[in-house]
């Protein structure tokens, strides 16, 4: 089975920007997973590739607060499969 | 108005360009055959990694205050993790082997004291250090983290 975290060239994936009194965070990545079906000796996917954006801002001034968002464009896709629990259960014996 | 007096402290920049880890017997190791022909698992793909560390001071001498700003940059790219059950045994293998290796070190004369010489040098840098800190109120005022990362694969296969 894998596990893929991928990013993007074209944006930083994690961008930490901190001023006195003001801290702000955003993150931005896709996540997919996929397991190997030995009858069609190919990789299937577990999860399909979505993409997450965090985002957190805190401030001091005056009364502090913390913001956090998490954000999730499109359906998060799961396939279960009977092949994957069979694995599954075979892996946990 | 500060952007135009700052004056840079210090700038670190580490590249590290096909990393890779991987496993292989003793006996290939310590062969002389080239790496690229000994018999090995790679467990992490090569990939390239760059981080630079930037640090900028604005120093107003009137009220011996010091303002820091610290800007970061990581790339990462593509990580590739491929663990299997036939390399989880060869890392355990590879644990014995060190653990039975380092019993040897143990055994080392540790260094004698430090020179006199050498250790006024350093009570002198000591002192320098001390008084810059005694003198100047070093504040934190900003600090910019930018993180690239192409990637990360974790495969695992366990073949029962």
């Amino acid at each position: 089975m894998d596990f893929t975290v991928i990013g993007d060239s074209s944006e930083p994936s994690v961008a930490y920007n901190f001023m006195k009194g003001f801290a702000e965070m955003k993150s931005r990545f896709s996540l997919a997973s996929n397991y190997y079906n030995p009858n069609n000796s190919c990789w299937e996917p577990f999860i399909e590739k979505f993409e997450i954006s965090l985002e957190a801002i805190q401030s001091i001034h005056n009364t502090p607060n913390l913001s956090l968002s998490m954000t999730v464009k499109k359906p998060l896709n799961i396939n279960i499969s009977n092949e994957l629990v069979s694995n599954s259960i075979f892996l946990s014996l | 108005m500060i952007e135009k007096k700052l004056e840079e402290l210090y700038t670190y920049k580490l590249t590290m360009q096909r990393t890779e880890m991987m496993v292989a017997s003793e006996k290939d190791f310590t062969s002389s055959l080239p790496l690229a022909e000994l018999t090995k698992r790679i467990l992490v793909h090569p990939f390239n990694l760059s981080f630079s560390l930037k640090t900028e001071i604005y120093r107003d001498q009137a009220s011996s205050k010091m303002a820091l700003f610290r800007k970061d940059n990581i790339f990462i790219d593509q990580v590739a993790i491929r663990i299997a059950s036939r390399d989880l045994i060869l890392l355990l293998e590879s644990n014995f082997y060190l653990k039975q290796n380092l019993v040897s070190y143990k055994k080392l004369v540790p260094f004698t004291d430090v020179e006199s010489d050498y250790k006024s040098k350093l009570n002198q840098r000591k002192q320098l250090r001390d008084d810059y800190f005694a003198r100047w109120k070093i504040e934190q005022m900003g600090h910019d983290v930018n993180m690239i990362a192409l990637g990360i694969q974790l495969v695992n296969f366990f073949n029962l």
